[in-house]
This record gives C-alpha cells, structure tokens and sequence, in this order.
C-alpha cells in the first residue's frame, strides 16, 4: 500500500483552542477515577504546548494552540454506546445554557468530550473520533470525543491522534489520504495510518503521524537548540530624516524573537536611528516581522537589522 | 533564559488596549514581546509598547500597550524572557 496525502484545500484549524469536557458523575467519584480530570488537562496542556504539533506547520502552516477552559458535567451521563449525535447534542446543550463559551470569531475552537471509562461508542471499533455538525448560525462546530480504558497514557494518546486530524481536517475537506491510503472505512486522515506508534513528548503520551514531507509517521518535538541565539537578518540604508519598513517572514510562532537595530554609518554628533516593530500572524506557525526603522539624523545612515531568538514560547 | 506566556487577550480593532502586570522582580531583565494569535495574511496586526513602574523596593510593574492597526479585533498573548 503507498501511503499518500492531498490537500484538498478545504477547512482548517490553524490555531486551536482546545476546550476539555469531562461528561459523566464518575469524573468527580470518590475516590477518584483514574485518569483524573486534573492529569488528563496536564497530558493535553503538555502535548499542545510542546513540540509534538509542530510537524503540522508542512500542512497551510498549521500551528499548536491551548487549552481554552475545562469544564467537568456531572448532571448527566454518557449513554452506553454513545453515537455522534449523542456528544453533538450534549455540546450543543452546554453552549446553549452558557456552561461552556460559544465558538470564537475564528471558529479555531475544538471541543473535546472524555468519557468515563467503560463507556464505549456504538460502534465499539472506534475509541475515539472528531467530527463536526452545523450549528443555528450556519457555523460547524468542530468537537471530538476519547473513550476511556483508564490509563492515562491511553486517554492522551487517542486525544493527540484526534486534535492532530481535526486541525488537518476538521470536515474532511483537507488533508486527506489517497484512495488506497487507508484500510478502513471514514475519513482517512494522518492519524489514521500511524496507529500503534507511539511515544512521549513534553511528557504526554502521544501517537505519531503521518509527515507528507518525510514520507513517514513521526513524532515530532522541538529541535535541539540552546538559547538565546542572535543574527543579523538584513542590512539597509536609511536616508536622513526619514522612515523605511522592512519585513521578514516564516518565523517559527513557537520561537520568542526580539529586534534591534544597530548603525554601521559612525556618527559622533547624536541619536542617529530608532526602530518599531509590527507583527502578523500569517499562520498558526509561522509570524512575519515589520521593522519601521526612522533615521534621526540629517545624513543617510546604513544599519544592521539583528534578532535575538530568546527561547520558545513557554 | 526562562521564557513563558504571562497572559492572552482581546484587542478590539483600530484600538489600543493596555494591560499590566505587577510583582515582578526588579533584579531580573525582564523582555516582553507580543503576538498575534489570530490569523492575517494581508498586513501586520499589531505593535506594542512597555511601561515601568517601580512600586517598592522588590517590586516592578509592567504595563504593556497593545495597538491592533487592523479593522478586525486581533487576539494576542503576551510572552516574557527572563534574562538568566
């Protein structure tokens, strides 16, 4: 089987903003499950905050994200050979009675519902999924659900397989295998194909995914690299009295970057430059950087723009 | 170097909006940078400034200004360093 993945170019997560929904009265028993709600937010805050979704950067630019909130429901109970519409209703119910935010303007929100363990899908076959439905706005809310056997590294496995596929392909419209790509029936997505492999990042459990790029399931993580590091990105003149912009682009999100600007032109009388920073966020991983760069002196003044990579993002 | 993400936020569009953070040591180079968390592909999002402010012997106070240039309200998360 060759294993091959298309764009199909349709909705994407750039940026998620996972927000945690522990459903059922057996997430606060005494005493307490295992998994508690408190590990399984800490193994979900570790894999978006770590290295392990940076690899998605060679799909649109898709970045990491955070957890938005949490919130545990106890007034009710996940049914047994729950479906879909049973989660999708549930969702639907909390936003409706304020007990979990809307969608965010971006609609970068993901929902993820964990059961209580031994509560299993109709479809026994499948312990975790990420679909979407259609809200009264006309809006697709993207949610997703992890089946529980009480392990926590089981429970973060299936959520990373399943955040790492919704921000691809929320509705499969995206990132999408080709026809013989996967064995199963569904949407055949980059989490789909690497079941089985998996491995620890920022200490989360997490499965690997497919890398077009590398033609493999990997694990992705931070590169080795001691901070800070400094360079000089460009160099230019400007003329007296006046302001020039540059910008620079496809700098890594995750990488906390400072600018400054050094004169190469000697003055010995004053002040000679001043700089301004503007940033764009033009993907969820990558930022471009303006430099406004004023000359304060009466002469043309030749300059050094430098950065400071200062570490990453936390 | 310790680095790490002091909050996040909402900057309405075409406005300014200034936070602060306070008890911060004042031994310590403390850099601030901010930036974007929403999505723009057209033109740049926002620019920043920082205020000082020294409120005992032990304590510093940042107050960050955050201007959205866009017509569209920008989320931001606002990161340190902490020079070592």
């Amino acid at each position: 089987m060759t294993i091959n993945f298309t764009d199909h170019n349709g909705a994407v997560i750039q940026f998620v903003r996972a927000y945690l929904i522990f459903w059922g009265s057996a997430w606060t028993s005494s005493p307490p499950p295992t998994p508690t709600t408190a590990q399984v937010t800490d193994a979900v805050s570790r894999m978006l905050s770590g290295g392990y979704f940076t690899g998605l950067s060679q799909y649109r630019g898709i970045g990491q994200g955070y957890i938005l909130g949490t919130a545990t429901v106890t007034s009710s109970n996940p049914p047994n050979g729950f479906t879909d519409s049973n989660v999708s209703t549930f969702i639907k119910g909390l936003i409706s009675a304020g007990t979990i935010p809307n969608l965010d303007a971006d609609n970068q929100t993901l929902y993820i519902v964990f059961m209580p363990k031994g509560v299993n899908a109709s479809n026994s076959n499948f312990i975790g999924e990420h679909t979407y439905y259609t809200d009264s706005s006309n809006r697709r809310v993207h949610f997703g659900w992890i089946t529980n056997n009480g392990t926590l590294s089981s429970v973060s496995i299936i959520t990373s397989h399943e955040i790492a596929e919704s921000m691809t392909d929320p509705e499969g419209s995206s990132i999408l295998g080709d026809a013989g790509t996967c064995s199963g029936s569904g949407w055949c997505e980059i989490g789909d194909v690497c079941q089985g492999t998996t491995g620890t990042v920022n200490g989360a459990s997490v499965q690997s995914y497919w890398s077009q790029s590398n033609k493999a399931c990997k694990i992705f993580d931070y590169p080795a690299q001691t901070y800070p590091f400094v360079g000089t990105q460009f160099t230019g003149t400007v003329a007296a009295n006046s302001s020039h912009r540059w910008f620079t682009f496809n700098w890594l999100a995750w990488q906390q970057v400072f600018w400054t600007v050094m004169p190469t032109s000697i003055d010995p009388s004053g002040a000679q430059l001043s700089c301004s920073v503007a940033v764009q966020r033009t993907s969820g991983a990558f930022i471009t950087y303006w430099i406004t760069v004023t000359n304060l002196s009466n002469a043309p003044v030749t300059f050094e723009g430098r950065y400071e990579v200062l570490g990453r993002w936390q | 170097m310790q680095t790490g993400i002091q909050f996040r936020g909402t900057v309405p569009a075409n406005q300014t909006h200034r936070w602060f953070t306070f008890n911060w040591n004042p031994a310590q180079h403390v850099i601030w940078t901010i930036v974007p968390i929403s999505i723009n592909t057209a033109a740049p999002e926002i620019n920043w400034s920082v205020a000082v402010q020294r409120t005992s012997n032990t304590a510093v106070t940042y107050w960050i200004s955050i201007t959205n240039t866009t017509g569209s309200n920008v989320d931001i998360e606002a990161r340190y360093a902490i020079f070592p």
